[in-house]
C-alpha cells in the first residue's frame, strides 16, 4: 500500500495511520463522506475511479485495494 | 468581421428566506455541522417562499438587469428560460415571464429543461440564434426551486441545494473572432437514475403510492415525489467526465490551461470542486469557488459566480474564461467566453 495513501485513508476513517493495515475493517466511520474521500484518494494515488456502490460493499482496506487493482487492470486492457 | 454573440451582463436573485447550517443543526440533533460545512463549503441557502416559483425568481433577476440600464426591455427579441421546476406543466414558463417582463410581442420565448449544464447549453443556443441572424438581443434566464422537490427529512440534499435565478443579456456585435465558444457538450443517460425526481411526469404520475416516504440506509427520508441524489455516483461521474471535458475544450480552442484567465465550474459543492481542481491541476488563484452563501443553485451557479467575479474584479473585460457545467442527466457542457 502506498504510504501517502495509507495516511490519507486513515484520516478519512478517523484512525491513527500506523494502525491501518490491509486487514483493517471499514465498518466504523464508513459513511458516505468517507466513501467519497476514498474515491478521490484512489483516483489520486492509483489513477482509477471505482464505483461507490462496490466500494460501499467492501468490508476491509484490503478489499478496497483489490477493487482498485481490478478496475485498473480492466481499464488498461 | 462577422456577427458574433457577446455575453454583455448578468444579474442574479436569491430568495429572501435563508436556510443556515445552524437551522439544520437545530432540526437534526445528531448532526455535526462543522463536518458538513468543511465538506460542502456551504453556510447559507436561499429558499423560495411557498408562493414563490422559478418564474418569480427569474423575473426579479431580469428586472435588476433592466433597472441597471445596461439594456432596455424593448430590445430583447429572444427569451430563453432554463428550469427544471416550471410553474406549470404547460404553458411554457418563458411565456409567463415574457408577459411579466413586458417584452415585445415579436420576441421568441422558450424553456429549456436542463440542470447543472443548463447555462452552457443556454449560451450555445443564444450563440446559435444570434450568429444565424435570428435574433440580436437574447435574454437567458436560469431559475430553479429544487427546495420544493426536497423532503424536509433528507439531509443529503438539504445541505447542498439552494434556490435562485440569474438573467444574462447576450447580444450581436461585429467581431473578427468568437466571443462565445467553442463548445464541447456531452450526455450519458445511463446516469438518469442517480439524480432524479421519479414522480410527477407522465411516466409516473403523482399518487398516494408515490407519496409514501421511505428511509434509506443513511437514515434520510424521501418519497418518489422528492428529489433523490446518489451523491457518490454523481461524484464518481464528475471525476471521470470533467477532466476530459476541460482537456477537449482546450484542444478545440487551441489553448492550454495557461491560456485561460479564470475557470468557473458548476458550483456543486466545495469538496467536489477541490478534487476536480487538483486533478486537472488548475491554480487556486484562477479557480472560482463561490457557493458559501447560496448553495448549489443548479443552472444558476455558473452565472452567479461569474457575476460576482466580474463585480469583484477577479475577471475583467478582455479576459478569457472557461465555463464548465456537469450533473443531472448525466449531462455536461463546457465553453470559453471572451469578455
Amino acid at each position: 500500500m502506498n504510504e501517502e495513501f495509507r495516511t490519507h485513508l486513515a484520516e478519512a476513517l478517523q484512525m491513527p495511520g500506523a494502525q491501518l493495515t490491509e486487514s483493517t475493517p471499514l465498518a466504523e466511520n464508513w459513511d458516505s463522506l468517507a466513501i467519497m474521500t476514498t474515491i478521490s484518494l484512489l483516483d489520486r494515488h492509483y489513477s482509477v475511479v471505482v464505483s461507490p456502490t462496490e466500494l460501499e460493499n467492501c468490508t476491509t482496506v484490503g478489499e478496497l485495494l483489490q477493487l482498485a487493482e481490478r478496475d485498473r487492470s480492466k481499464s488498461s486492457d | 468581421m462577422a456577427i458574433k454573440a457577446v455575453l454583455q451582463d448578468i444579474r442574479s436573485y436569491v430568495p429572501a428566506t435563508k436556510l443556515t447550517n445552524e437551522d439544520l443543526a437545530n432540526e437534526f440533533k445528531d448532526w455535526d455541522v462543522e463536518k458538513i460545512y468543511s465538506k460542502t463549503g456551504i453556510a447559507v441557502r436561499g429558499i423560495a417562499g411557498p408562493e414563490e416559483c422559478a418564474s418569480d425568481l427569474g423575473v426579479a433577476a431580469a428586472e435588476k438587469l433592466f433597472t441597471s440600464g445596461v439594456v432596455r426591455r424593448e430590445a430583447i427579441d429572444y427569451l430563453l428560460f432554463c428550469t427544471q421546476t416550471p410553474d406549470y406543466l404547460l404553458p411554457t414558463t418563458a411565456c409567463l415571464i415574457h408577459r411579466r417582463l413586458g417584452l415585445a410581442a415579436n420576441c421568441g420565448a422558450v424553456d429549456i429543461n436542463q440542470g447543472c449544464s443548463g447555462y452552457v447549453y443556454g449560451l450555445s443556443i443564444a450563440k446559435g440564434v444570434i450568429e444565424s441572424g435570428i435574433a440580436r438581443n437574447v435574454l437567458l434566464i436560469t431559475g430553479d426551486t429544487y427546495s420544493k422537490y426536497i423532503n424536509a427529512r433528507d439531509r443529503s440534499v438539504r445541505t447542498i441545494f439552494g434556490d435562485g435565478a440569474t438573467a444574462t443579456w447576450i447580444s450581436a456585435e461585429e467581431h473578427d473572432h468568437d466571443c462565445i465558444g467553442p463548445f464541447v457538450l456531452g450526455t450519458d443517460g445511463s446516469g438518469a437514475n442517480q439524480l432524479i425526481v421519479r414522480a410527477g411526469g407522465m411516466r409516473q404520475r403523482v399518487s398516494d403510492e408515490t407519496a409514501v416516504e421511505k428511509q434509506d440506509p443513511s437514515r434520510n427520508i424521501r418519497s418518489d415525489n422528492n428529489l433523490f441524489m446518489n451523491g457518490g455516483e454523481v461524484f464518481a461521474f464528475t471525476l471521470r467526465a470533467v477532466p476530459d471535458l476541460v482537456l477537449q475544450t482546450l484542444t478545440k480552442a487551441g489553448l492550454t490551461l495557461d491560456g485561460i484567465d479564470f475557470f468557473v465550474f458548476h458550483q456543486a459543492n466545495r469538496y467536489m470542486l477541490e478534487q476536480l481542481r487538483t486533478k486537472i491541476k488548475i491554480p487556486t488563484t484562477r479557480f472560482c469557488i463561490n457557493m458559501e452563501s447560496y448553495g448549489n443553485t443548479v443552472s444558476s451557479t455558473i452565472p452567479m459566480a461569474l457575476e460576482i467575479a466580474m463585480v469583484e474584479g477577479q475577471i475583467n473585460r478582455g479576459n478569457v474564461v472557461m465555463l464548465v457545467g456537469f450533473g443531472v442527466g448525466y449531462s455536461w457542457g463546457s465553453s470559453i467566453i471572451r469578455l
